[in-house]
């Protein structure tokens, strides 16, 4: 088996909730190409075995930012 | 008609669906493009080909294409005309075949979406009202600044064809109530600055950037790097300079395979290789840039007229495009961005010793460029990932 790409883009999406008003000054700031392809992300459904991909993660930057 | 089942694979199920078919309705061209993989780079097999679709070719196609949409439940298909240049086959014949496809979807009930492929030497306004008509997506190949366009998209007179594309894409800048976009083939010696630009001066707000076809056996002309350092300045500057930037798919879909989403191509990631294409003369084949890889070698000989849809699979080429991860190198499966490029396009993997089992010809580069856009992306998500973690430390404690 190879050594996969650290997955720190997982951990991040799977701790995330919508509760996280102080990371609000972090989301307004994200890069708008990377915030619209993580939106996109949302849709997808997961395939890492890792559960829901992302999922919270748009959903905080959806009404920080307002890209949905 | 043939109605014999095909052979589902030793598992006994179907294989991944097809959803898109490229037909390829004119196989001549108007340009002469030094790059060409129809026609410049080995395969001769159009020369047994008629010039143009026959409207009964297109009649039983389409009706093969729906009566397979039913059978496998499939919702929506997407339909792309390419050649050659599609256009020569004229407007009449193309609005013939645009109201039998809406026919065709009304009596079955499948959804089609139909785009076109373009070279623009004969995008006019009225075309353009057509494909505004029945929604058809128009994309149109242009290699940026003249040039560099001009360098390799010629006639066959030798005449560049940068005036006539840029007239086309200023006339779709002016319409509206079409979906366009533009495709470019790279060349590394140009500057990606002065592409991207000259595209966003343009109007241009989607666009593709094609890794030229080439292969271990015919190898790309210039040393391993050029085409990572083209890409790598691409990305930067689309990335974080361009104030309003385009969309560019092969980024768009790095970036989302990287964030552990799938691609939407078939350039990248690990999808199995679905599309069918339809020759002029009624022929169901593979992936069509596979002639780089031989003359004749993706000829199937499965006739519209006489074959459904599924006797592709069948087919040994279409089998290695469904299977191509099966096939991957072990210098592939030791790698950490397999998931990532899934090991290149398949194209460009081939070498007539050892098939498609090898790297891609761009291996190297796709490494770069893919690792590139890793730390770009990494570094970006830094600061939440650190606050993240800071609270979740702080609530343990």
């Amino acid at each position: 088996m190879s050594q996969d790409i650290p997955p720190f883009h997982y951990s991040l999406c799977l701790n995330l909730n919508t509760n996280r008003p102080d990371l609000q000054p972090y989301l307004n700031q994200l890069n708008p190409i990377l915030a619209n392809i993580l939106s996109i992300l949302e849709n997808y459904p997961d395939t890492t075995g890792e559960g829901s991909l992302s999922t919270n993660f748009s959903k905080i930057l959806f009404s920080k930012i307002g890209t949905s | 008609m043939n109605r014999s089942a095909p052979d589902p694979g030793p598992d006994g199920n179907a294989p991944p669906l097809a959803t898109a078919f490229v037909l390829k309705i004119a196989e001549r061209c108007n340009l002469n493009c030094s790059y060409c993989y129809m026609y410049n780079k080995g395969d001769l097999s159009y020369l047994q080909r008629p010039k143009f679709m026959s409207s009964e070719v297109a009649t039983v196609m389409l009706t093969r294409i729906a009566d397979y949409a039913q059978r496998h439940r499939l919702p929506k298909i997407a339909l792309a005309l390419h050649g050659g240049e599609p256009l020569l086959i004229g407007r009449q014949w193309v609005q013939w075949f645009l109201e039998e496809v809406h026919r065709v979807a009304a009596s079955s009930g499948i959804a089609f979406t139909v785009g076109i492929q373009t070279n623009g030497i004969l995008l006019d306004r009225d075309w353009v009202r057509l494909f505004s008509a029945h929604k058809v997506g128009i994309g149109v190949s242009c290699d940026g600044p003249k040039e560099w366009h001009d360098l390799e998209r010629r006639d066959f007179a030798g005449h560049g064809s940068h005036k006539q594309v840029t007239a086309a894409i200023e006339l779709l800048v002016a319409s509206k109530d079409v979906e366009w976009a533009v495709l470019t083939v790279v060349n590394p010696h140009a500057s990606p600055r002065s592409v991207l630009s000259h595209f966003v001066n343009l109007g241009v707000r989607q666009v593709d950037f094609l890794w030229p076809e080439y292969n271990h056996d015919a190898p790309p002309p210039w040393p391993s790097g050029a085409m990572a350092r083209y890409f790598c300045e691409l990305f930067d500057y689309w990335y974080s300079e361009l104030p309003t930037p385009p969309r560019i798919r092969w980024f768009e879909n790095a970036m989302k395979l990287l964030l552990g989403g799938r691609s939407d191509c078939d350039v990248l990631g690990p999808n199995p290789i679905t599309d069918i294409m339809v020759e002029s003369d009624g022929t169901w084949e593979p992936l069509d840039t596979l002639r780089i890889c031989g003359n004749g070698l993706t000829r199937t000989g499965l006739d519209v007229r006489t074959c459904d849809v599924e006797e592709i699979w069948n087919a040994p080429l279409y089998r290695i495009g469904l299977g191509s991860q099966e096939l991957l190198s072990d210098h592939c499966r030791s790698c950490a961005y397999r998931r990532v490029c899934g090991g290149g396009y398949l194209p460009h993997r081939y070498r007539h010793d050892t098939g498609f089992s090898n790297p891609s010809v761009y291996c190297a580069d796709l490494l770069a460029v893919l690792s590139h856009i890793h730390r770009r992306i990494a570094a970006d998500l830094e600061p939440i990932r650190v606050a993240v973690a800071a609270s979740a430390s702080a609530r343990e404690c």
